[in-house]
């Protein structure tokens, strides 16, 4: 199941004063990713956030955490994905981490989101998560590394990769290409979700 | 070898008693079993504090699903809870009737604040307080149950 470490992308639309009631998660990366909405974070390490647009949330499972998640409006709908990666390494710590991001960093460019090491969210896994939000026929590049794979999901609108056209809530999986190239298509053009995964 | 199943039943008005129960069932995570956090409704449907409003969201209350399906039972409650209150004689009355029909016989129950007297003699196979931290009495019960789950 899954791709390489990527287990589980959720894409959730929460319904004004609707959620997810307290439930529990061990040994997972976990990273929430707002697209519309706001929602309510609490959990049993004592955190309790709301997460918007342009912001990321990461919690390392690890031992055991227990936790809601809860559309902060009564009255707009939340549009959220949710994504679990398995760490490299059982029993860690858990964490919780929320950073946010300035719209023009996603816009024409890859932003970093998670990764093992500084600069983002930190998971434990090797792993990194890119945001990009194209205009039409605006364009990025990522290099893929020998061995490493990636896995492109299109949370909004619609894209062409390398040469293929996507539209949201599709997903591609790359095994043996060396360059992923994205460009915005149709008349808004798309954002996108690109895991680069050992 | 399934996870045993942990079921962490609470009542609560102020959030304190709820910190208690997330605490057993983070402990209950921590050795690896399945947990369901269920919540006794209220006896008095006008109160309408803040923290009230949200657990009464967020929560559902124990079924005899829940209670079938668990390997183990850990009670939450302040240490004055009423438990002659209709909520909780709902509850504690089901617990008696699936202890009669020999349904609670291979779980392991234990309790947080005052309620060990409220789940003696009910059909228990074991009735455990081994700690007051929940933390450490949701891990010790979750390693009970996925022992007598292995037996």
């Amino acid at each position: 199941m899954g791709f390489r470490a990527l287990r589980v992308i959720n894409d959730d639309r929460i319904q004004p004063g609707q959620g997810f009631g307290p439930h529990a998660h061990r040994d997972m990366e976990i990273i929430t990713y707002v697209l519309d909405g706001h929602l309510l974070h609490r959990d049993s390490m004592g955190e309790r956030h709301i997460l918007g647009p342009n912001e990321v949330q990461t919690m390392s499972a690890g031992t055991g955490i227990v936790h809601s998640e809860f559309n902060a409006s009564e009255t707009e709908e939340v549009h959220s994905i949710q994504i679990w990666i398995l760490p490299a390494r059982e029993d860690v710590t858990p964490t919780y981490q929320q950073i946010a991001f300035s719209p023009e960093e996603k816009q024409g460019q890859l932003r970093l989101l998670a990764a093992p090491e500084a600069g983002a969210t930190i998971i434990h896994q090797d792993a990194r998560l890119y945001v990009t939000e194209l205009a039409p026929k605006q364009a990025v590049r990522h290099s893929l590394a020998a061995g490493r794979g990636a896995w492109i999901q299109v949370v909004r609108g619609s894209v062409i990769m390398n040469g293929q056209e996507l539209s949201e809530g599709d997903a591609a999986a790359l095994t043996e290409e060396t360059e992923v190239t994205l460009a915005g298509a149709g008349s808004r053009g798309g954002e996108i979700l690109l895991f680069d995964l050992r | 070898m399934s996870q045993p199943i942990v079921l962490v039943t609470f009542s609560c008005q102020t959030g304190d008693t709820e910190k208690l129960a997330l605490s057993a069932a983070v402990g209950a995570v921590q050795a690896r079993a399945l947990i369901r956090l269920r919540r006794i409704p209220d006896a008095d449907g006008n109160v309408q504090n803040t923290e009230v409003v949200r657990m009464r969201k967020e929560y559902v209350g124990p079924a005899e699903a829940d209670i079938v399906g668990a390997d183990a039972l850990i009670l939450a409650a302040t240490a004055d809870t009423n438990v002659l209150s209709p909520p909780w004689q709902n509850f504690l009355n089901l617990l008696l009737r699936l202890g009669k029909e020999d349904k609670l016989g291979r779980k392991v129950g234990a309790s947080i604040g005052g309620l060990s007297p409220a789940l003696a003699g009910l059909g228990f196979l074991t009735v455990t307080q081994l700690s007051s931290d929940p933390l450490v009495l949701g891990r010790s019960v979750a390693e009970m149950a996925r022992s007598l789950k292995s037996s």
